[in-house]
């Protein structure tokens, strides 16, 4: 194998480790909530540091395959994508940490409510992390694509969820306190979907080299279509 | 998607139609098609063997040199065929200048190096022979360095020096189209980020083409990229899409090292 192949597939497992450290910590923080389980909300909190030391090593990574092989058209976008990706890995590991900040104060206080969508939000996110970093190992578009789309379902559920507690709210103000910190869960969860569809809009650049962050899904897909 | 770029064509200079040579019986280039843009550097990409030197002495009959050689379509400049039999090989070749991969200075002073080609072309005026020199020399990017020893032997000058000597030469006499050939494969790092620098300015005034093996020089330099292979043309297109989105599949093994 040639020895920028090396590069490349070491950069690729690297990110797949990142990618299954950073959906692991947003299954557990869910659970952490569900089952109140303070032990584990610490864990997921202590875990963020190697989230930031894989950032760092994967950044110095792409610098260096940059400085010594000089990447062109697939490669480099490979590379491009990969110093992208990482970013919200990362950020989705400090929502992780936010996440359970929140549930440190509300397994302090008996529950508001029966956990039903929270969990249903967040199992989505963590699948949505899993896809993504698996569509760019995989070079998906149309996985990435379709990534964007389920965006929609998770928005929804957020929606829900926060009108839901806004009633409960009006119903028990003595419960603000909870109540503003599953908000946060539920918007926390929310922006952890927004980052994957980030992931998924880099993997889309990769493979076909266009730049989607600021076209409408409809639009890209038509455009895809036609290309096919 | 083209695999071809299409130049508008109040931008394009030569119109190349369906070109091929062939070396006695073997076809070393066939079926190019393809316009170089005015005022633009136009580079040639591709592997060992591919046909893309042999392109390039195309534009200036460099082929007609060695008996055998036949040529098959055409090259359209300003609605000459560079092909046809009527054309004068001289007054071509200064219009169309070549720098190869080594330096090729005259046995001669650095002044009589610039002056022999303006000599050829009638004009012996001493102080207008000066000029020239000088403006050539200068633009060349040589005259800061050269200015006080230009009655020495161009033979003293350093390889970078000599290179852009012999740019300063091919642009004394005007032309309208300089053709490199891997100017700088011999050249150190330095002198090459001079000539690269050099190249880059002169389009302002002349249409260059330039075959190089260093794609990374391809890449900087240059505005339109060919790339060939086993003779033929695989895609030409603006040099940003060559490395970075390649329309073709060999294109971007090429680009990427997977091959050649």
């Amino acid at each position: 194998m040639r020895h920028q192949e090396t590069e490349y597939t070491d950069l690729r497992s690297r990110i797949a480790e990142m990618g299954n450290a950073v959906s692991r910590m947003v299954s557990d923080s869910v659970r952490s909530l569900v089952e109140r389980d303070d032990e584990m909300a610490k864990d997921v909190i202590g875990r963020d540091d190697a989230i930031d030391r894989m950032d760092v090593e994967i950044d110095e990574h792409c610098l260096r395959i940059f400085a010594l092989y000089e990447p062109k058209a697939i490669d480099l976008r490979f590379i491009i994508a990969a110093t992208r990706i990482i970013v919200d890995l990362e950020r989705i590991g400090d929502h992780c940490v936010d996440i359970c900040k929140e549930v440190l104060k509300l397994n302090k206080v008996p529950p508001v409510k029966p956990y039903i969508d929270l969990p249903r939000m967040g199992e989505l996110a963590a699948k949505m992390v899993v896809d993504s970093v698996n569509s760019y190992l995989e070079k998906d578009s149309d996985g990435a694509l379709e990534l964007i789309r389920r965006d929609d379902e998770v928005d929804h559920l957020n929606n829900q969820i926060l009108r839901e507690l806004v009633t409960y709210l009006v119903e028990d103000l003595r419960k603000n306190q909870a109540i503003f910190s599953l908000m946060l869960v539920a918007k926390g969860l929310e922006r952890i979907a927004d980052y994957t569809t980030n992931i998924a809009e880099n993997v889309y650049f990769m493979v076909s080299g266009n730049i989607i962050r600021h076209t409408p899904l409809k639009e890209t897909e038509d455009e895809a279509h036609t290309d096919n | 998607m083209s695999k071809n770029i299409k130049i508008p064509a109040e931008e394009v200079l030569i119109q190349v139609q369906d070109l091929g040579l062939s070396y006695g019986s073997v076809r070393a280039i066939k079926n190019i098609t393809m316009d170089v843009a005015r005022n633009a550097v136009t580079a040639l990409i591709g592997p060992s063997g591919c046909g893309k030197t042999t392109f390039l002495r195309c534009f200036n009959r460099m082929h007609d040199l060695y008996p055998g050689n036949h040529y098959e379509g055409r090259i359209i400049m300003e609605g000459q065929d560079l092909l046809g039999n009527d054309v004068d090989l001289t007054e071509l070749r200064a219009g169309i200048g070549m720098v190869f991969q080594k330096p090729t200075p005259f046995p001669m002073t650095v002044f009589d190096n610039i002056a022999y080609g303006l000599k050829l072309k009638g004009i012996l005026n001493r102080t207008e022979l000066t000029d020239r020199a000088e403006m050539a020399l200068k633009h060349a990017a040589l005259w800061d360095e050269v200015k006080d020893r230009l009655k020495s032997g161009a033979s003293g000058l350093s390889g970078g020096q000599q290179q852009r000597l012999v740019i300063a030469r091919a642009l004394a006499v005007e032309p309208k189209v300089i053709l490199f050939d891997e100017p700088t494969s011999a050249l150190d790092p330095i002198s090459t980020s001079k000539i690269e620098e050099l190249i880059f300015q002169l389009k302002k005034e002349v249409t260059v083409i330039i075959v190089t093996h260093n794609m990374q020089q391809a890449a900087r330099i240059s505005d339109y990229t060919a790339f060939m292979y086993v003779g033929e043309l695989i895609e030409f297109n603006e040099t940003d899409v060559i490395f970075t989105n390649p329309n073709v599949k060999l294109t971007e093994e090429y680009v990427t090292g997977r091959f050649g």
